[in-house]
């Protein structure tokens, strides 16, 4: 083991033996090589590295607008087989890399060794001769002083260091945070001493009036969730009369039992002018009925034909207008900024436009662009104006457009962004905000007193998050207001925000509000079934007023139009299914090979169906599918449309239309 | 029905745009599903676009393949193997005297812990484990990360530091590269052996509130034994590298947390490394050769008015220190708001606070992930405003630990030890065993030379 | 070879050094303390069942697929990988994990594949179901396929960190990057976090 000192020590005698002389050259030839290689290697990994770096395959910038370009010509076969090339070339380049990378690694490792090796024989071959030196002691006495000032530095420098960090700290966002938190009580969920507890916390509710908790069990023991609150005014309430025209109520065919009970009377709960007008989101009843109108059957967008005006609407939303009087109301939001807009229907002018204010410390949530920032359809009772964000942000605008009163619920727990339209129900304004996934016990349905914007009563909702609006109807004389998420249809009773009856039939994604038809609710939904519950019995009907369950044509944006004993599910890819109400069996099916996601309205025993490129089609409401006319608009329409009169109201992407004969 | 079915089918096969196939295609399922051919699971509840479908074929889906980590055991063959090249090392260094020995054990080290296991977990890291054991009380400490944190310090508190001598995958890297150091200046090695202190202090401090594992992530050598890493770190280890082969060991010196624990526990040690067998000869050929520093000659013969200078060094240097520690304390807690955003709870709620008031354009990563996960904003502040209090109480701390240093410092410069001979400091020695051979009298009892 | 240790000179030279001798024991004593205290921390840290070694794994729940697990692992390629769930999976012909949604076709091919390196396969299963699987050894973790499945289909699809691969460094340099917060400790005992079919 003494090898090395002994060796030390013989060259030491300076007897230099020629074959020490070769193994020392030898040795610092190696050790130089080995230097010139370790560089080399650690150029062309650099090289190598920096190259690769553009070379990511998940961001090939080249290859993505080459497949970007293939979408748009997706003919073109030489671009295809530029795509395939270019594919190839980067994955090659990407494994070259990787390989290249590795292995020059090990190259480097060796190389290093190789030198390490080569300077130890020529450490241990050099002489050393022990040669005693100077006194180091007084050497570090002299340093002692240099040390001390060179310490006392260090502590400066440190000193210096905190010093520029504390004066960097001066903008303290949190400090900010906790003082707000502070001030304001409502948010003690989010204050400091309570992080723990709010990990678990629900999300921050809105401050007033405190959630009914339902309970877990509620849709299996029949004990239901109860609402806390007052109760709304009724709607005031001129009753408009069935339309005879709906037919006959149906013969209950699926299950036997219901036949005992006479079938109950359905019908539309509407408060004065509601008719006349088109107050809601799908119309003065919610369900896409537009009675007694004459709209044309005739019109050209591109060409002007029938267009009585066209006016543009400053900021993007996909809310439907609705109209009262002679003004037509709609939103529009981005991230930064939200209006609600008054239109005069004879001119198109825009009368007065209003900005709505973030609320502060509300983030605007992401939100895919089909949903956009303002989705929700707006309500009037004729003498307020009732508008939603994407956000959860309601505000209350007189006719005149001056803000009354505004309302936060957000952040709204919803994967595509909050779209429930707003429902006005004699005072109050219903808000159905369902959100999470049911379980969680995160939505609710509340209403607001329209004067105050204060809560007058809120239910919780053991649904997850929906984008179907509610209708309000009148079963047997009684007001019911109908919700359908996921897993199921609820009513309550608009007064009050009781439970009447829930049924478990729906399931995926609901945004399809429900219809009703002679003696029956009617709701659909693609994920689960179309059905049909008969209305006049309470608790959990899933397994006694269930007339039928269907599973054909499911809709999953367009919600369906009922006329006579049919109701016309739209698929968005433009299937149409027309379905038996008493059987649930569909009558007819028809292609219309277009996208849509406007959904139908009967009037003037026509359908009227507009399609995401503009085009609405128009058939007859009847037993069997007869294309009328198509008549293009020139521009995206994924809103659904308002009738008034004899004009149709039409809002594109960016333009609002009036239709009509001229 | 089955018309239905088949036309959809078609559909989903002429898929013309994606939103019409991918419609198409659940509609097929619906349709297929509420006619009865596929008897209905529970998917609707599960939110599942697509249902998982029943297969007629006798098809059963496989289950995902789960490939263990390493198992526990080797875990403890690891901590067995520390423990067997710290008794190894101590018997090379302290019985046989053999460099040759502790160079064994350096090439095992940095093959084993090194390449092998690629440097994780090492005592060294370790350090952050027990900080964020005592800070967050989910996190339990692994039972074999705390033997490599407490072995090395427990065989340094008996025989000094072996640990770093034979064990040490980053010391063995750079144990390796020593080829021709040179003696640094005492200042120089003074002031720069103040930064592990203030290093440790950092780095217990970011682990004890749950922002980072910083020495690992400036683990200058790691990237070498696992032949890759961040180009800056890699950069960094190799600059250390090159540096090393001049100035020996520089991380262990200049920048090793735990060299400090080390350090102490080794300055209490029961037996230390004796450089010469016999009596010493103050030829300091050890101290030349030591690439360390870690060898001090002699104390001088004290000159007049030495003790009396050395009196008032003393008091000056108190009294730095008394203003120093309370100086820095509190501007530590004043820098608080600035240390705590290497914390990305902090961070994430300052963003998302200057991104809802409008003071920042633009959304990061971090707030995109956290809005699309759809948590209540106060959840985050929450958690920020907790974790700034933890470095209001750590960022003093840190700044009275960094005064309690640098004034430590100043009044050890200023106490005199005495030394008759020749002597290996306890705190800094490494246990290498290069300065044995360095020894005259070493080379006569070993029968190689005869000393007149 | 003499044995050659501290202990013997210096009980010699103890004789003429009292100093030295007081020295020795408060340093013996603090030696005494420092094990003490050392042994009691570490007792009181790693008591408990969950004292067991933990590694690095993904939330699937929590991830957003970045992408940072492509390029942040210190290994090439990431020990992060596609882990395809087959329970939650719906079979689809038209896989969005694999097809991009905007095709000229429905090829497996470049213009069509969303896989930046083919590391997504399928074979037949019966009509019209199709299995799909990961070539891990391909796979490089960028999780475009897990986005194209969670969007549109059920997340069978999921990125997860694989063990045999993974070095499990101490800090995990993507844990650190991860945006989302995602990366978790977990024992080493239960070391994925595959999703299941949710218990009804």
């Amino acid at each position: 083991m003494n090898t090395a000192p002994s060796s030390t020590l013989s060259s030491g005698s300076l007897n230099a033996a020629s074959s020490e002389d070769v193994v020392m050259a030898a040795a610092q030839r190696t050790a130089r090589v080995a230097v010139v290689f370790a560089g080399i290697v650690l150029a062309l990994m650099v090289a190598n590295a920096v190259a690769s770096r553009s070379e990511d395959p998940a961001k090939a910038t080249r290859l993505i607008e080459l497949q970007h370009q293939l979408t748009l010509h997706p003919g073109d076969e030489a671009l295809r087989a530029r795509v395939r090339n270019e594919d190839k070339r980067v994955r090659q380049d990407y494994l070259r890399h990787r390989d290249f990378a590795l292995r020059g690694a090990w190259l480097m490792l060796a190389a290093t060794v190789v030198y390490l090796l080569a300077s130890e024989v020529v450490r241990r071959r050099q002489p050393q001769l022990p040669a005693p030196r100077p006194d180091a002691a007084t050497r570090a006495r002299m340093a002692a002083e240099a040390t001390f000032r060179s310490v006392v530095t260090v502590g400066g420098i440190l000193a210096g260091t905190l010093a520029t960090l504390s004066v960097l700290a001066r903008h303290d966002s949190l400090a900010e945070y906790a003082r707000a938190a502070d001030r304001s009580p409502a948010r003690t969920v989010a204050s400091a001493q309570s992080a723990r507890d709010a990990s678990n916390a629900p999300a921050p509710t809105a401050p007033g009036l405190p959630i009914a908790s339902a309970s877990p069990q509620a849709a299996g023991s029949g004990s239901v969730a109860q609402p806390e609150g007052g109760t709304l005014s009724g709607p005031g309430t001129l009753l408009v009369p069935m339309p005879t025209d709906r037919g006959a109520p149906p013969k209950p065919a699926a299950a036997p039992e219901l036949a005992k009970k006479p079938a109950p009377t359905v019908s539309a709960s509407l408060a004065p002018g509601w008719a006349e007008n088109w107050p809601r989101f799908r119309g003065p009843e919610g369900t896409g009925v537009a009675l007694n109108r004459k709209p044309p059957i005739k019109w050209d967008g591109a060409k002007g034909e029938n267009v009585l005006w066209k006016t543009a609407i400053p900021l993007p939303g996909w809310n439907s207008p609705i109209v009262w009087g002679n003004r037509i109301f709609l939103s529009g939001a981005t991230a930064e900024s939200r209006e609600v807009y008054a239109v005069n229907l004879d001119t198109g002018a825009i009368v007065w436009r209003t900005a709505i204010p973030l609320p502060a410390g509300v983030p605007v949530p992401k939100v895919q662009a089909d949903t956009g920032y303002a989705p929700s359809t707006l309500a009037t009772d004729g003498a307020r104006i009732c508008a939603m964000f994407v956000t959860g942000d309601v505000a209350c605008l007189d006719m005149n457009g001056k803000l009354l009163w505004t309302r936060s619920f957000g952040p709204l727990e919803n994967p595509y962004g909050h779209a429930t339209s707003l429902v006005i129900f004699g005072s109050g304004l219903i808000l159905q905000l369902d959100q999470g996934h049911g379980d969680d016990a995160k939505s609710v349905l509340m209403a607001l007193d329209l004067v105050s914007g204060k809560t007058v009563w809120q239910i919780k909702r053991d649904v997850g998050a929906s984008w179907s609006t509610p209708i309000v109807i009148t079963v047997n004389g009684s007001e019911q207001l109908i919700t359908t998420a996921s897993p199921r249809v609820i009513a309550y009773d608009p007064h009050n925000g009781k439970e009447i009856w829930r049924a478990d039939v729906l399931g995926g994604e609901v945004a399809i509000s429900p219809v009703f038809g002679p003696g029956y609710v009617l709701v659909a939904n693609q994920g689960s079934n179309s059905a049909a519950i008969r209305p006049d019995s309470a608790g959990d009907v899933t397994k006694t007023a269930v007339l039928w369950t269907g599973g054909d044509g499911l809709p999953d944006i367009a919600s369906p139009v009922v006329f006579g004993n049919r109701m016309l599910l739209v698929m968005t890819e433009g299937w149409l299914t027309c379905v038996d109400i008493t059987t649930g069996k569909p009558a007819w099916d028809a292609d219309i090979a277009t996208t849509v996601r406007s959904s139908p309205v009967l009037a003037d025993g026509r359908i009227y169906l507009t399609a995401s490129d503009g085009v609405t089609h128009i058939m007859e409401a009847g037993n069997a599918f007869k294309l009328l006319a198509k008549c293009p608009l020139g521009e995206e329409v994924n809103a659904s449309p308002a009738f008034v009169g004899s004009r149709i109201i039409i809002r594109g992407k960016q333009h609002l239309y009036c239709i009509g004969a001229k | 029905m089955s018309r239905t079915v088949l036309r959809l089918a078609r559909w989903t096969e002429r898929g013309s745009g994606t939103c019409r196939s991918l419609l198409a295609a659940s509609a097929l399922w619906s349709v297929l599903l509420v006619s009865g051919i596929v008897p209905s699971v529970a998917w609707a509840q599960e939110q599942k676009k697509q249902p998982p479908p029943e297969f007629t074929s006798g098809y059963f889906p496989p289950t995902p393949t789960e490939p263990s980590p390493r198992a526990d055991t080797f875990a403890y063959i690891d901590v067995a193997l520390l423990a067997a090249v710290l008794v190894l090392g101590t018997w090379f260094v302290f019985k046989m005297r053999s460099r040759t020995g502790v160079r064994v054990l350096v090439v095992f080290s940095a093959l084993y812990f090194g390449f092998y296991r690629m440097g994780c977990v090492c005592s060294i890291g370790s350090i952050q484990n027990v900080a964020l054991a005592l800070g967050d009380p989910s996190y339990r400490l692994p039972v074999t990360v705390g033997a490599f944190f407490v072995l090395p310090l427990v065989f340094a508190l008996f025989v000094g530091r072996i640990f770093c001598g034979t064990a040490c995958p980053l010391g063995a890297i750079q144990d390796l590269v020593v080829l021709r150091p040179v003696q640094t200046h005492p200042a120089v090695d003074h002031t720069l052996g103040l930064v592990p202190y203030l290093y440790l202090g950092l780095s217990a401090l970011l682990a004890w509130t749950g922002a980072s594992f910083l020495i690992c992530m400036y683990d200058p050598f790691i990237p070498f034994y696992r032949m890759g890493g961040a180009w800056g770190v890699i950069a960094f280890g190799a600059a250390l590298l090159a540096l090393g082969t001049r100035v020996g060991r520089p991380y262990c010196r200049y920048l090793c947390p735990y060299g400090v624990l080390l350090r102490w526990a080794s300055a209490l040690s029961r037996w230390r490394v004796r450089i010469t067998p016999g009596e010493c000869l103050h030829c300091h050929l050890c101290a030349d050769e030591c690439p360390f520093g870690a060898i001090h000659p002699p104390t001088p013969a004290e000159q007049a008015g030495g003790r009396q200078q050395a009196r008032k060094g003393l008091i000056r240097a108190l009294m730095i220190t008394a203003a120093l520690v309370p100086l820095l304390a509190a501007l530590g807690y004043a820098a608080s708001p600035t240390i705590s955003r290497t914390h990305r709870d902090v961070r994430l709620a300052e963003r998302l606070w200057a991104e809802e008031r409008g003071r920042v354009r633009g959304t990061t990563d971090e707030t995109d992930a956290y809005r699309q996960l759809a948590q209540p904003f106060g959840i985050a502040y929450a958690r920020a405003v907790e974790v700034r209090r933890r470095f209001d109480v750590g960022s003093a701390l840190l700044g009275a630990w960094a005064g309690l240093v640098i004034g430590g410092k100043l009044i050890l410069l200023h106490v005199r030890r005495r030394r008759e001979d020749y002597e290996a400091d306890r705190a800094s020695c490494l246990s290498c065993a290069r300065c044995y051979m360095s020894c005259p009298v070493e080379h006569e009892r070993l029968g190689l030379i005869t000393l007149e | 070879m003499s044995d050659i240790s501290d202990t013997t000179n210096r009980s010699v030279a103890s004789a003429d050094k009292p100093k030295a001798s007081r020295r020795d024991f408060v340093a013996g004593a603090a030696r005494f303390g420092g094990l003490v205290i050392a042994g009691g921390a570490l007792a009181s840290l790693a008591r408990g069942s969950r004292s067991e070694p933990t590694v690095w794994q993904i939330d699937p729940a929590k991830c957003i697929q970045c992408g940072k697990c492509a390029t942040e692992c210190v290994i090439t390629p990431s020990a992060v990988k596609c882990v395809h769930a087959y329970a939650l999976c719906g079979y689809c012909k038209l896989c969005f994990g694999l097809f991009k949604d905007k095709r000229t076709g429905n090829t497996l091919a470049a213009e069509d594949n969303r896989c930046p390196v083919d590391a997504i396969k399928r074979r037949f299963v019966e009509d019209p179901f199709y299995e799909m699987f990961i070539d891990e050894p391909a796979c490089i973790g960028c999780g475009i396929c897990v986005k194209g499945c969670n969007r549109f289909g059920n997340g069978s699809l999921h990125l997860q960190v694989r063990h045999d691969r993974c070095v499990n460094c101490n800090q995990c340099a993507i844990a650190k990057a991860c945006p989302s917060q995602a990366f978790v400790r977990v024992p080493a005992s239960k070391p994925y976090l595959i999703r299941t079919l949710r218990k009804s």
